[in-house]
């Protein structure tokens, strides 16, 4: 998705809400250094990394950006980079995507980022997730959602980027097909064994 | 170096930590306790460089202009009195202001983005040039009346002389359709709970294991050790 948004001349701005976030986004960066490669740090994205307080944190940054947090995640001053300069408040955001495993983190932008600021919203979420956050998008407070591993592997394919998402996606339409089996076999034994007890009876 | 060790630990941590499945081992609860303790001290570091970004820079920098941050670092600190018999009624301000700012934060929106917004969406259309659309907004609003009306316990109707009335029967469909729709959404959400887990699963085995064949056969071959072992013990 960053190299989506790159080449469609979007600029960035990275924040994690948990505490997973960073060590997830440095991994990121380590492993796909092309991602990154001709885009100027400030200008072209930034890296707020983590900021504590949950729910206030969310609507800190969706106030102003510069004003709840002093420093990045590398040490500069927030206030000075020229993309925040840009773009500090929700309302200057064309779009947020937020990625998160927790229902809750959701709750935080619908509440603090769309609903104050009609900032619009994308979902990436666990497969768990998805009926818990379908809501938000038939209440047109999120424009889309992608639901677990399947809608990872089909951006990959959709940006022409194959990856461990479509790698993944054979093994677990396997394990998916061995689970319809074994529910299958399960329904048959239950019958069977019912009609047996009935006819005895 | 250091990379390497990474490969060695990932492999090992990921096959003792799943060894659980079968048998609770020494490797496993070691896995566990690294786990735990390096989750909890990189939580406490980053929850500390949080602080210093949000709050202490700004104070060292300009005191001044930034005088108000102390306010919320002093009710932070208000929460160490937890560890104080005697004084352990003053981290119930701490508590107290943060869940009140949360709170009222939420509040803020929550009636607009919680309620008006999801009622306003079952508000559909009930006839579109669309069939299909038809039918799924006529499911949609169905189902969630329906739903509703299951959780309603202070009016109802009830049968007379034990006997079923019309309006009972009909109240007893309309709550049976909602547990019906109830039901179909628990459905989808356990068939996407097991889809999330076999999704983790599978990336696990696709980033840590599946590529260092020689660094997970070890790991499983000292876990095999560990369970065997466990299981002499038990029987000892």
């Amino acid at each position: 998705m960053i190299k989506h948004l790159f080449d469609k001349k979007c600029r960035l701005v990275f924040v994690s809400m948990g505490t997973t976030g960073p060590v997830m986004f440095e991994i990121l960066r380590k492993t796909n250094p092309d991602l990154f490669a001709g885009k100027e740090y400030g200008k072209d994205w930034v890296n707020i990394g983590y900021v504590a307080g949950g729910e206030s944190a969310a609507a800190g940054l969706a106030k102003t950006i510069s004003g709840t947090v002093a420093v990045d995640a590398y040490g500069n001053p927030v206030a000075a980079l020229p993309l925040i300069k840009e773009a500090d408040r929700a309302e200057q955001f064309a779009l947020a995507i937020v990625f998160t495993t927790g229902t809750d983190t959701l709750y935080y932008f619908v509440r603090q980022w769309y609903t104050p600021y009609k900032t619009p919203l994308i979902m990436g979420i666990l497969g768990v997730m998805g009926p818990a956050a379908e809501p938000f998008v038939a209440a047109g407070q999120a424009v889309e959602l992608m639901v677990g591993q399947v809608a990872g592997a089909e951006y990959e394919v959709l940006v022409g980027r194959p990856g461990i998402g479509v790698g993944a996606m054979d093994a677990q339409s396997t394990s998916h097909a061995i689970i319809l089996i074994f529910i299958i076999l399960g329904n048959i034994m239950f019958w069977s064994v019912r009609l047996r007890g009935e006819e005895k009876r | 170096m250091i990379e390497e060790l990474q490969i060695w630990l990932s492999a090992a941590l990921v096959i003792w930590i799943w060894s659980f499945v079968y048998k609770d081992n020494y490797l496993y609860r070691l896995a566990e306790h690294i786990f735990l303790g390096v989750a909890a001290g990189y939580s406490i570091g980053i929850s500390l460089d949080s602080l210093n970004k949000t709050a202490l820079v700004p104070l060292m920098k300009s005191p001044s202009t930034n005088m108000h941050l102390i306010l919320p670092i002093i009710i932070g600190l208000l929460f160490f009195f937890k560890y104080s018999r005697r004084y352990y009624w003053i981290a119930r301000y701490g508590v107290g202001i943060s869940l009140a700012v949360g709170t009222a934060l939420a509040f803020r929106t929550a009636p607009r983005a919680n309620i008006i917004a999801q009622v306003n969406a079952v508000l559909l259309p009930l006839w579109t040039p669309d069939p299909v659309k038809t039918l799924n907004n006529w499911v949609h609003v169905v189902i969630t009346l329906c739903a509703l009306v299951y959780f309603i316990f202070t009016v109802t109707p009830r049968m007379a002389e034990g006997r079923p009335t019309p309006t009972y029967r009909a109240y007893d469909t309309v709550m049976k359709i909602g547990i019906y729709g109830m039901m179909v959404a628990f459905g989808a959400t356990l068939a996407n709970t097991i889809m999330t887990r076999l999704a983790f699963f599978i990336s696990m085995n696709i980033q840590y294991l599946q590529p260092y064949p020689l660094e997970s056969l070890s790991a499983i071959i000292l876990v095999i050790i560990a369970i065997l072992y466990a299981i002499r013990k038990a029987k000892a």
